[in-house]
């Protein structure tokens, strides 16, 4: 498979003041890794406000991918963008809950759409109660 | 290797890593019970209706798709005939090496489970228990294997296992409690892992490594 190459990275596309990240298959650890590291890079060189990381292709998401997403929620929050975790597959979100899992401390939208809408709302009505982090 | 065989292979693997062509092969033999060698006539289609079951579930992408099933069709109507010979039930081993066979080792279990006809709902809990089976394996054992069999008694299901001879879990009640935490999940891969099966478990030692032993029903 291309994809399972060594040097495959997922791309991270800017639009205005955001970051998208468009997860549109089975994650590895490797690439779990490096786009954490990515996402890290790019938030510092560049000047935006939101980030928001499309999950409506992933497979599945264990204990591990759900905290490396959280993670890079909370990193991205302590850099001063706020994180909208999108297109969570219904049956994946049962299966998370299931387990015991959440995405405490990031927010999240039904779709693409509806997560640039959540970002390009005033700042205090999407974070939430204060910062969890 | 005998050749019908071998050419499905490679056509598969043209669209899919290696372990994941020879699974699908080699489950779509088992459901259909069809010798590729032993084409007879009639049977060319029950194992190409299992074969794009994989096809479809495997790649994603709509050209490389309909490029495999054309090159699937056009093998499998060319060819032979004489008889079928039985097949023995699926079960599958995944060696369990490196991070990447993780990937591998819940897309097989999500394969077997759509084939046995599991809800999509089902299919993703069992690939996530694989997922969370197999991470343990690569991150505390460094190998292992997985095997995932089909279970067709009274019940119908999947019944996966999970082994390695690493160091075995020192404190199973510890793990398995709310206060553990892992150094890379939430510390709730086995408990989460319970959670999602019907069936959950888990041998451990320092002499012989671990075995965790999960199963999930259809009904």
């Amino acid at each position: 498979m291309a994809e399972r190459s060594d040097t495959f990275r997922i791309p991270i596309i800017k639009l205005h003041d955001k970051l998208i990240v468009s997860i549109q298959m089975a994650l590895s650890d490797r690439l779990v890794m490096q786009l954490k590291d990515d996402i890290t890079t790019r938030i510092e060189r560049v000047n935006i406000t939101g980030l928001i990381i499309d999950v409506s292709g992933i497979d599945v998401m264990d204990s591990y991918i759900s905290r490396a997403l959280r993670d890079m929620g909370l990193i991205a929050r302590l850099m001063g963008v706020r994180t909208v975790i999108s297109g969570l597959d219904p049956m994946i979100a049962m299966t998370l809950v299931e387990m015991g899992l959440d995405l405490k401390g990031v927010s999240s939208a039904l779709n693409l759409e509806t997560a640039i809408e959540l970002l390009d709302r005033k700042p205090a009505k999407t974070r939430g109660k204060g910062g969890t982090v | 290797m005998n050749d019908t065989r071998q050419q499905i292979l490679e056509i598969l693997s043209g669209s899919m890593s290696d372990i994941l062509a020879r699974s699908v092969l080699s489950l779509s033999i088992s459901w259909s019970k069809v010798d590729p060698n032993n084409l007879r006539h009639g049977d060319d289609k029950r194992l190409l209706v299992e074969l794009e079951k994989g096809i479809r579930l495997y790649v994603r992408d709509d050209a490389l798709q309909r490029t495999c099933m054309e090159q699937m069709q056009s093998l499998l109507t060319i060819n032979g005939h004489t008889r079928p010979s039985p097949v023995a039930e699926p079960q599958i081993r995944v060696p369990v090496l490196t991070e990447s066979d993780i990937v591998d080792a819940r897309g097989i279990g999500r394969l077997v489970c759509n084939k046995l006809g599991f809800s999509g709902a089902m299919q993703i809990k069992v690939a996530t228990a694989i997922s969370e089976l197999a991470r343990n394996i690569v991150q505390y054992a460094g190998k292992g294997e997985i095997i995932i069999t089909t279970l067709d008694g009274n019940r119908r299901g999947i019944e996966v296992v999970a082994r390695d001879e690493g160091p075995g879990i020192a404190d199973i009640d510890l793990v398995m409690s709310d206060r553990y935490n892992s150094r890379t999940g939430m510390g709730i891969g086995l408990k989460g892992t319970r959670n999602l099966m019907d069936e959950f478990d888990l041998k451990s030692n320092p002499d012989n490594g671990t075995e965790i032993r999960v199963r999930k029903y259809m009904d």
